[in-house]
């Protein structure tokens, strides 16, 4: 297969210094050796209870952070998209700007952006195109994050790292940015990283998906054989716990 | 917003109402009058002349009727003429005031440029050797009684090294300067007040530098601009000292009382010929109309300072200046 994305043993621990001495204390193992591949075009969710080191996968695929040892291989652009749209978009930029912004600085001419972040805007389906002088506090979550999405996409990139994208929404909502997310996957032949807590959204979305626990990988598979025929016990445990509707 | 602006000036009018009230009844608790300030040493006084003294000027009535009067008279502006020496209190006033003015308006800009790189780099530099060097300081400046720092500074670099001038603002000789070294002179003078003055406010604003940058650095928003894989120079000033420094200017309008009363040590200690200085001397003698046009005066000042940067931070602020639909 085509993999996209090769992570191999990567580890991340967080060491906490006290002021005075620089004394190390015991360290946080957030990512303790994990390894998976993502193969292009597909999406990879990522499951576990906060605190098993999801976050921090999504920081060290993106670069943001750097791992203390391991292997990453990745075959194209990256970006992001993270959970909480009310903290992630500057409250004193307008969207123009923040949409904009990435393109800005890699020197592309102010026409071509303007260009860009209209299309890009009008794929994640904001119906009003006034929006660009807009600042975030004026619009609602769930169109927050299409603008986060657009974001994100403006850059084309060939994956996208999607860190819990609808777990501060409604549930209304949720299904909506859901949906639109695989619309665009299919439109523009990105690959996912999907992150999220939520089981049954991350089986809506994934094709191979890896269960996580305190900073390692317990189970990978793909999903028709993690919801229907779970291997390791911890993901039992998390499957039987998703209340039934 | 124009709402908020209109409620906002209203709102100085019963501050300064209740301020010169106080400052007013503590003015008269105080033991002493200025009948015996001005003629107690003269014998030639009799009793009966201070007496017709205390009538002519309404000092026998109490303390709630004479306030009533001066509130009469300073709604027509007038804020009458000093016990003392008979000059309109707004002359007096307005012939010192320029150079508190320069004082303090230096203090201010020597404090902002100052303090605001010192919290800025401590924040980004966190717990770097310049961002510990520089807690040591800020904690010797909070702890530090500035007119104490005052008699120090006039100690070492006025007398022992005899560097700067230690008082006053222009010696008699200015009139035979040119402009260039009128200047030269005036900065001179400066030199020690200003540094007294700044000294404490420094502490304290590059503190709340260093805590709004941090702040504003654990905002998810900053994350995502380095994901958008901005540089840090531009993630820096375009996304953190952005937010970052308005926080900021709102914390000066904060100080500015501060600085004022400030002024009242400081001028006096250096022989200031300020505000601060006429206020003071004007309590010294008991100098009634003087001191409440000082303090009202300075009252105001404050308060409009205070309006003022709120003012600021809103404008600045898109989620207060553009009403959000949502």
């Amino acid at each position: 297969m085509n993999a996209i994305i090769e992570v191999t043993d990567i580890k991340k621990y967080f060491a906490k210094k006290s002021f005075f001495y620089g004394a190390e204390k015991m360290p946080v193992k957030a990512v303790d050796g994990v390894s998976f591949t993502i193969d292009k075009g597909k999406t990879f969710g990522l499951v576990g209870e906060s605190g098993s080191g999801k976050s921090t996968i999504a920081k060290l695929v993106t670069g943001i952070l750097v791992p203390d040892s391991g292997k990453m291989s990745i075959e194209g652009d990256i970006d992001i998209v993270f959970q909480d749209p009310f903290s992630s978009l500057n409250p004193r930029m307008t969207i123009r700007d923040i949409v904009g912004e990435s393109l800005f600085v890699k020197g592309v001419n102010r026409e071509e952006i303007e260009d860009k972040v209209v299309k890009i805007l009008h794929r994640v389906k904001m119906k009003n195109m006034e929006c660009l002088d807009k600042y975030p506090h004026q619009f609602s979550g769930g169109e927050r994050q299409r603008i986060a999405i657009a974001r994100a996409l403006v850059t084309q990139p060939d994956i996208v790292v999607l860190d819990e994208p609808v777990s501060s929404l409604d549930v209304s909502i949720q299904a909506g940015i859901l949906n639109l997310l695989k619309d665009l996957q299919e439109e523009l032949a990105l690959t996912y990283l999907f992150i999220s807590h939520d089981l049954r959204v991350v089986e809506f979305m994934s094709d191979v998906v890896g269960v996580m626990k305190s900073g390692k990988i317990v189970e990978i598979a793909s999903r028709q054989e993690i919801y229907s025929n779970p291997q390791n016990e911890y993901t039992r445990h998390l499957l039987s716990s998703i209340p039934k509707i | 917003m124009k709402r908020y602006i209109a409620k906002r000036l209203l709102l100085i009018i019963p501050m300064l109402i209740g301020i010169s009230f106080i400052m007013f009844t503590v003015m008269h608790l105080a033991p002493g009058d200025t009948a015996s300030i001005k003629y107690g040493m003269n014998p030639e006084v009799s009793g009966s002349a201070r007496a017709n003294f205390d009538k002519m000027y309404d000092l026998d009535k109490p303390v709630l009727v004479q306030y009533g009067l001066w509130v009469k008279r300073l709604i027509s502006l007038d804020f009458g003429s000093s016990l003392i020496d008979d000059q309109a209190v707004m002359a007096k006033i307005t012939s010192r005031l320029p150079a508190t003015l320069l004082l303090q308006i230096i203090s201010l800009f020597i404090i902002f440029l100052i303090a605001v790189p010192i919290g800025v780099i401590s924040a980004v530099k966190r717990n770097s050797f310049f961002d510990r060097i520089m807690t040591i300081f800020v904690f010797i400046g909070y702890a530090t009684p500035s007119f104490w720092l005052a008699l120090l500074l006039i100690l070492f670099f006025g007398f022992k090294l005899g560097w700067l001038p230690i008082s006053g603002m222009s010696p008699w000789y200015t009139a035979y300067l040119d402009s260039f070294d009128r200047t030269k002179d005036l900065i001179a003078h400066l030199v020690l007040p200003v540094v007294a003055t700044a000294f404490g406010s420094l502490a304290a604003l590059s503190r709340y530098s260093r805590s709004s940058v941090i702040e504003v650095m654990n905002e998810n928003y900053v994350l995502t601009a380095r994901a958008k894989g901005l540089s840090s120079s531009r993630i820096v000033t375009a996304h953190i000292l952005k937010n970052a420094l308005l926080s900021i200017i709102t914390i000066m309008g904060l100080s500015l009382p501060a600085l004022i009363s400030g002024s009242f040590i400081f001028e006096t200690i250096f022989a200031w010929p300020g505000m601060g200085r006429l206020g003071y001397e004007a309590i010294m003698n008991y100098d009634y109309p003087v001191v409440m046009g000082v303090g009202v005066i300075a009252t105001f000042l404050t308060l409009i300072g205070i309006f003022l940067s709120d003012i600021a931070y809103a404008f600045v602020d898109p989620r207060i200046r553009v009403g959000g639909e949502k």
